[in-house]
């Protein structure tokens, strides 16, 4: 006779029901005494303290523009694009030169909250191209979905109608992190904002983003999501 | 009846031949479906268990079918050391089969450890970033950050394991407790109006995203998205309610009493004492083509602790190794601005090669001597 462990497994604990009947031997004793152990989950609340962001010593390299801990957003600038200095209200602007003197208004803006919603925002792109207004849903249809630094948002291209007076194009993305509403907006020609189309895009997937600082003292332990995506693995040739 | 006697059962030679049959339809039944569950799910569920389960129809239970690698592994290790000790007689004659079976011990004692204590993490830097922390690609951790303190953020982290539904969490601090309302091991972020009905099981994130619950993935290119609903709780009061998701990952801000708090569902994080900081990667092809001749990093390793400030170029087959860590280069992101590199923590990483080295000790001993004793017969003749 031998001792026979009945184990069953539920979730992701198992439970072990060892015979009562049978002679008990070393090794089924073993098992049964080892079966509970791999039930077990091994991670637990942790609490641990970590130094704040400033903390980190940043070297800057020859040519890197230092960025300040408040600023929230982050990007990596297509070739060809001429970086502005940033107004009052953009956080960042560009000029893309074209070909026959054809030059777009890249901007990038943030507001507190939801800047009045996506309703209005969106519509007010239309209206500058002179295009009707549309409904929520009608927009939110006629928009495409994004995502930069894994936070959704929507993709927009609204061109003016034929006839328009001042031929103009606004390719623009718009996201809502809990604390701030996005806009990046291109503005231009039509036909070279139909060729830019790609370099938007890539554009806005580079965003990075970061919590507005709470406070003074800068943004902490949360402040950096970068977040693990789906980056390309070096054994893919 | 003595020791010797006790162990040739379980010294049979029977018993390594069952357990070696058993570990190669593991690892034969592993290896197919590592193709539809991906190989961290595959070592767990085959390797790093002691049985195979399969679900009871009808019941929430799943019963055992067959041994799992620790299981046989585990067996065939008892039955190594059973054989020596039941058959032990030392001999120079066996001096190099003794030294080839401590290396196989070694050799699976090492796998054992490495599977029970390696943890592995990535850190994925844009170039001109520093981090202090690797994050895990496969666990997720609910963090409530006390961002009171002036110079340290106290963080409370809550394994993504413990995120049932309907679980009350007691937390470090006096009073405080964490409620799972709901969670998702895996989400997709849709927008709201994508909803097929309003009463379809979501999760809201806020105006533009809610989370709807998905299948979990295998698959290695991707990650699960976690969501939970969870509601803290100080002293019988419900502090709020919040919907985080690790596809989302902006931390919310929050008052408990009059300390600011931030809570995030992020990658488990895995701090250390020292910073590294990616200066500059390279994609390098093979001229006129696009296929991949090199990847590095260069990067900036900074520990006050230990005054080390240096910098290191991880390259394929080329890890950075420091402090029991090792960085591999692993991938690639932003239009070549973005390094992946793995960090691999393996207490027992040299075993493996001091096992190997026994092994060759002990084949060359056992060999030699043969061929030593056949040419002097040969001489004799």
């Amino acid at each position: 006779m031998r001792l026979l462990p009945f184990i069953l497994r539920r979730g992701g604990r198992l439970w072990c029901l060892a015979s009562t009947v049978a002679r008990a031997s070393a090794p089924a004793l073993t098992i049964a005494a080892l079966a509970p152990m791999t039930g077990c989950d091994r991670r637990s609340v942790q609490v641990y303290e970590v130094p704040k962001e400033p903390g980190l010593n940043r070297t800057l390299m020859a040519g890197m523009v230092p960025v300040p801990a408040s600023v929230p957003i982050t990007w990596t600038k297509p070739a060809g694009w001429e970086e502005q200095a940033p107004g009052e209200m953009r956080q960042g602007s560009f000029l893309a030169h074209g070909p026959d003197n054809a030059t777009a208004d890249v901007s990038v803006t943030a507001f507190p909250g939801a800047a009045g919603g996506l309703e209005s925002n969106l519509n007010r792109w239309r209206g500058q191209v002179g295009l009707p207004p549309l409904s929520g849903d009608e927009l939110q249809q006629a928009a495409r979905p994004i995502t930069a630094d894994r936070v959704p948002g929507l993709l927009v291209d609204y061109a003016a109608p034929d006839g328009s007076k001042e031929p103009s194009r606004i390719l623009g993305a718009v996201f809502q992190t809990p604390e701030q509403a996005w806009f990046v907006k291109m503005t231009g020609p039509r036909a070279w904002l139909e060729a830019q189309q790609e370099t938007f895009t890539a554009f806005v997937q580079s965003l990075r983003f970061r919590p507005a600082a709470p406070e003074p003292e800068g943004d902490g332990t949360n402040a950096d999501v970068n977040l693990a995506g789906r980056p390309k693995s070096t054994n893919e040739r | 009846m003595n020791v010797k006697t006790c162990l040739r059962p379980l010294a049979s030679l029977k018993l390594t031949i069952v357990c070696l049959t058993c570990a190669m339809v593991l690892v034969f039944v592993g290896t197919l479906d590592q193709v539809h569950i991906g190989i961290f799910e595959a070592q767990n569920r085959y390797f790093k268990s002691l049985f195979l389960y399969a679900p009871v129809p009808g019941t929430p239970f799943s019963l055992p079918w067959f041994p799992g690698g620790y299981l046989v592994g585990s067996v065939l290790l008892a039955n190594l050391i059973a054989a020596h000790v039941a058959r032990f007689k030392f001999a120079w004659k066996k001096a190099g089969i003794l030294i080839l079976h401590a290396g196989l011990i070694l050799l699976l004692v090492g796998q054992l450890c490495t599977s029970l204590f390696q943890v592995e993490s990535q850190l994925r830097l844009d170039e001109g970033q520093a981090k202090t922390y690797s994050e895990s690609p496969y666990f997720d951790e609910l963090a409530i950050v006390d961002k009171g303190l002036p110079d340290r953020d106290r963080v409370i982290s809550v394994p993504d394991s413990m995120l049932r539904p309907g679980r009350e969490i007691p937390l470090p601090g006096e009073g405080l407790k964490l409620v799972v309302n709901d969670f998702y091991p895996n989400s997709a972020l849709v927008s709201p109006t994508r909803l097929p009905s309003p009463s379809y099981p979501h999760l809201t994130l806020g105006p533009m995203a809610v989370a709807v619950p998905l299948p979990k993935t295998y698959k290695q290119d991707e990650r699960n998205v976690a969501t939970t609903a969870v509601t803290l709780v100080d002293h019988g009061r419900p502090v709020g309610s919040w919907s985080l998701s690790t596809g989302f990952p902006q931390p919310v801000s929050l008052k408990i009493g009059q300390e600011p708090f931030q809570m995030t569902l992020q990658p488990q994080r895995y701090y250390r004492p020292f910073s590294i900081e990616l200066l500059k990667f390279r994609h390098d092809r093979y001229a006129g083509t696009d296929i991949a001749r090199n990847f590095s990093s260069q990067i900036r390793l900074v520990d006050n602790g230990r005054r080390e400030n240096r910098e290191s170029v991880i390259y394929m087959n080329h890890p950075l190794r420091y402090a029991g860590l090792s960085f591999y280069q692993a991938g690639f992101d932003n239009n070549d601005h973005t390094t992946v590199l793995q960090v691999v923590q393996n207490p027992s990483w040299l075993v493996p090669y001091i096992s190997c080295g026994l092994l060759v000790a002990g084949l060359l001993l056992q060999f030699g001597m043969h061929l030593f004793n056949f040419s002097r017969k040969q001489v004799a003749r």
